[in-house]
């Protein structure tokens, strides 16, 4: 079978067929590989427990689903699942009383009247905290700082236990000195989980001194631990059994000390203990020795089933939830007491954590010496995953063998990248305090020259100056930690500059040098771009240089200059959008103006009125009657045929009919072609509407005279008579008609009227004779 | 042979239990799904009232998928209800949220811990694998309603976003 991810991810989801389960079941035996990343996926499912819950009241659900529709207004709110477990608290370091203390203790005093439903019981014995067992690890359970009241109740692991059952006033260890301690340490009783299953649960009190000097002879480890306050020291079942893989024969008489994980005590001070990582490598713990008798009958080690569905389990059940803090997670970290703000402790802290977010296949070496890549083998996920491959570097198992591969680090991988980092730091700013002057450096003295640094450095850079080597240590790269620490002194091997973790500490002087000497990137990397056939055309006689015939967007003479415009925009681009604003504020303001005058002003005139004008009241005149746009106006200047004149000698009343709309086009022509007629007079009317009649009144003739009216100019009306004449005509004024003149020569009438502002002669029609007048014949001109 | 009582329609009765018991869940699904505690109740119960207006014709059998299904298409194209006005009136009128929510152990979108923070940097799908698998405890078929994809595909979107999460965490987790 291959290791896979995603099998063990269906393993752990429990998706697999049975078949595929045996079989992955029986590859886990002898791939600790994919046990490892099998417990690793756990831890991860386990972290989604401390994601908080959110809960909608009944009330709010009810009226939710009727803004549905779905209930009705005096339907019963359907019986809903069981509220989720709570959250964990705000995120204060757990050693205060915060973070993950929810998930990392089983229980939690509670004041809940209505005690959660206990769990069916078993054949276990009547400690209440035996039916879960960890077998990882030690769970510590619980440390409470104040006192409770007298119903103080506890509720673990679904069951209620009588604040009288779990003594909370612990006892001071026999013959062991206390330390005061500070007042926002946890103190309280504390159980171990799987402990009580052959004990009694004894109160025990985390005190830092006897924890740290417990362990520390035990194991060699720089960790606080743990050690009973009872009179019958305790036997941690589930930590003999990690430490050892043995697990029967743990002896309840055996007086070991207990690892627990350190975040839940204050953290040590930082001065004192900062040169721990400088040290020698911290040898991995010893195995404890064996347990001297079998384990009672009564308390058979079990295995923590699988996590079920959330279905299968009450929400009381936090063991799903919680995820349990192993002992051996932080075992040995001499920096696990920096605070941390998930409850789990992260695998990061104690390996290698690399990237592979980026390229995992490129990160993880490939184990049979082929260069990295996708094996033949691989099965490519959807996304571009490689979900299920043989020999395929897992990124997240693969950590995790080289973790098990390797004994303990003295210093782990991501605190020697920290402590570089820090290291490099520290170093640039001593050589920059040191001056760069062209002193030789071996000629001057230095603090690495024993002369002890100020004060105001700190003590990392205190150590850093006793342990440079005063001749070549501030140009030749350090020596490779050999042991695991810090260059010695002196140490520095110039063959294997570049295996060395220090190397990247920057060299200041080589670092101008290669920056003054190196060409510009971006020079060098520009490649010639295939130019598409109107540049090529272009390129090959415009341009003569190292790219001619290969134009790319910055060659040429003006090829650079989008970048130059983009670089000037982006020097000085708020003045471009001042400007731009300003342009846009300008471009408003005459448009709106000329919106207003537009309202303001008269009338445009229409094409008829205009004919040859140039003013600028005309904008659409056009001199050229072929010219004219028709999509206004009507076409032709078919003028309808109005009556024939009635010559009678009693005129007959007849009402004067409205005239009939003309188009109306540059030159109008009135009437059918008429003779003997006599202009008799001419009289000017304004209409309610605001128009203006002039009407011309004819006598004496027959048919009707042929009348042409044009504008010579916006605001003279030329009219032509033919077939009449006139006899002393002197038309008066009126209306907008400020000046008439009328002329004749033979039968033509030729007559002009000046008028005070720039008109449209709307209509024109013969009319017959009326009431109003005795003349046959009246000629309507229409001016509006 | 034609599986009769498959197509018999859904009532109202039935959806509003399935509603009634799981939106909780919906609702907290939501609130990490994006990340936000407030939008999650407008954007669950957009995605509660397009299940209700099309339901499963199996409400027992699909009737959780489908609510997550919806639930997560909302999530994903921003769809709220009540629907937000538009225009310039959406900056003086706020509607009303249709659900009225309590945040166990605090809110929920001011409590960014290590969990959350890696979670975010997920892509949409990967996140809502992870959070359809170990936050609601969907099977693989319900995730691939949810996710509307294939099981197989469901299964390596979770593989790839357990990588992805398992590499982040232990980034971001130091």
């Amino acid at each position: 079978m291959k290791c896979s991810l995603l099998a063990l991810s269906s393993y752990l989801d429990d998706e697999l067929e049975p078949g595929r389960r045996a079989e992955i079941e029986a590859h886990l035996v002898g791939c600790e590989r994919c046990r490892k990343g099998l417990e690793c996926l756990r831890e991860e499912t386990e972290r989604f427990g401390a994601l908080g819950r959110v809960h909608v009241p009944d009330d709010a659900v009810s009226g939710f689903l009727q803004q549905l529709g779905l209930l009705g207004p005096g339907d019963t709110l359907p019986p809903r699942a069981p509220r989720p477990p709570d959250p964990p608290g705000p995120e204060l370091p757990r050693w205060r009383g915060g973070g993950g203390a929810a998930e990392t203790l089983p229980w939690s005093a509670r004041h809940d009247p209505q005690p959660p439903p206990a769990p069916p019981e078993s054949d276990q014995p009547s400690l209440p905290f035996v039916d879960v067992f960890s077998p990882s690890g030690v769970t510590v359970m619980g440390a409470s700082t104040e006192q409770p009241p007298d119903d103080y109740e506890l509720q673990l692991n679904g069951r209620s236990v009588p604040g009288s059952a779990a003594p909370l006033s612990p006892e001071a260890v026999p013959g062991a000195p206390e330390p005061p301690a500070p007042d926002h340490w946890s103190h309280g009783s504390v159980a171990l989980e799987g402990v009580g299953a052959w004990s009694t649960v004894h109160p025990v009190r985390v005190t830092p001194s006897g924890l740290e000097a417990a362990t520390s002879e035990a194991t060699g480890f720089d960790v606080p631990t743990l050690r009973a306050a009872g009179d019958e020291p305790l036997a941690p079942k589930a930590a003999v059994v990690e430490a050892t893989g043995i697990e029967a024969g743990a002896s309840a008489a055996t007086p070991e000390p207990v690892v627990i994980p350190e975040d839940i005590l204050p953290p040590p001070p930082l001065a004192p203990s900062w040169p721990a990582p400088l040290a020698p490598p911290v040898h991995p713990p010893p195995p404890l020795p064996p347990p001297a008798g079998p384990l009672p009958a009564s308390a058979p080690l079990r295995s923590q089933p699988p996590p079920t569905r959330l279905g299968d389990q009450t929400w009381l059940d936090s063991g799903s939830f919680a995820p349990r803090v192993r002992a051996s997670d932080d075992e040995g970290d001499p920096w696990s007491w920096a605070p941390r703000d998930d409850p789990v402790p992260p695998q990061s802290r104690t390996h290698a954590a690399p990237d592979f977010a980026t390229d995992p296949l490129r990160s993880v070496p490939d184990g049979t010496g082929a260069p990295p890549g996708r094996s033949s083998g691989a099965e490519v996920a959807s996304d571009g995953d490689v979900a299920d491959a043989d020999a395929t570097p897992d990124p997240l198992i693969d950590p995790l063998i080289a973790r098990v591969a390797e004994p303990p680090q003295p210093v782990r991988a991501t605190l020697i990248s920290r402590l570089r980092d820090q290291v490099s730091l520290r170093l640039a700013l001593m050589r920059s305090a040191d001056g760069d002057d062209g002193r030789t450096p071996g000629t001057v003295p230095g603090w690495g020259h024993g002369v002890s640094p100020p004060e105001s450095a700190g003590l990392l850079t205190a150590a850093l100056r006793a342990r440079m080597d005063p001749p070549a240590e501030m140009d030749a790269p350090a020596a490779p930690p050999t042991s695991g620490g810090l260059p010695t002194r002196g140490g520095h091997d110039t063959e294997h500059p570049a295996a060395t973790p220090w190397s990247a500490v920057p060299l200041f002087e080589s670092a101008a040098i290669a920056e003054a000497t190196t060409p510009r990137v971006r020079d060098l990397d520009r490649g010639p771009a295939k130019p598409g056939r109107h540049t090529r055309q272009l390129g090959d006689h415009r341009w003569i240089g190292p790219s001619a015939g290969k134009l790319d967007s910055a060659s040429g003479r003006f090829g650079d200059v989008p970048d130059r415009l983009s670089r000037l925009a982006r020097q000085f681009r708020r003045r471009y959008v001042v400007l731009a604003m300003l342009a846009i504020l300008a471009l408003l303001v005459v448009t709106v103006s000329l919106v207003v005058n537009h309202i303001g002003a008269p009338t445009p005139l229409p094409l008829a009125a205009n004919t040859g004008a140039s003013s600028r009241a005309a904008p659409l005149a056009s001199g050229t009657p072929a010219l004219q746009p028709v999509t206004a106006l009507q076409p032709s200047a078919s003028v309808a045929p109005s009556a024939a004149p009635t010559v009678s000698a009693t005129p007959v009343p007849t009402p004067l009919p409205t005239p009939v709309p003309t188009p109306v086009v540059a030159t109008q022509s009135f009437g059918s072609g008429g003779s003997g007629w006599t202009v008799e007079d001419v009289r000017y009317g304004t209409q309610p509407n605001g128009d203006l009649w002039i009407v011309l009144d004819f006598s004496g003739g027959s048919g009707e005279p042929k009348a042409t009216a044009s504008f010579s100019d916006p605001t003279t009306l030329d009219v032509t008579l033919t077939g009449a004449g006139e006899s002393g005509l002197s038309p008066g004024t009126g209306g907008i008609v400020t000046k008439a003149v009328a002329t004749s020569s033979g039968s033509t009438v030729k007559m002009v009227f000046d008028l005070s502002k720039a008109v449209t002669l709307k209509n024109g029609s013969y009319t017959p004779q009326d009431s109003s007048n005795p003349y046959p014949l009246h000629l309507i001109l229409d001016l509006g | 042979m034609i599986n009769v009582a498959a197509n018999v329609p859904a009532t109202s009765g039935e959806f509003a239990e399935l509603v009634s018991e799981h939106l909780d869940e919906l609702v907290t699904y939501a609130a990490h799904l994006v990340g936000d505690a407030d939008s999650a109740v407008e954007l669950a119960a957009a995605g509660i009232f397009h299940a209700a207006k099309y339901p499963p014709a199996r409400v027992r059998v699909d009737g959780t998928a489908a609510l997550y299904r919806a639930v997560t298409r909302a999530c994903r194209t921003g769809e709220r209800f009540p629907p937000r006005p538009h225009g310039p009136a959406r900056l003086w009128r706020r509607s009303r949220a249709s659900l009225q929510t309590e945040f166990r152990g605090g809110d929920v979108a001011s409590r960014m811990n290590t969990v959350k923070r890696a979670l975010m940097t997920l892509p949409f799908e990967r996140r809502a694998a992870l959070l359809l698998r170990n936050l609601a405890r969907l099977r693989y078929p319900e995730i691939a309603r949810a996710l509307e994809c294939s099981p197989e595909a469901a299964s390596r979107q979770l593989a790839a976003a357990r990588r992805q999460f398992s590499s982040v965490y232990r980034e971001i987790a130091i």
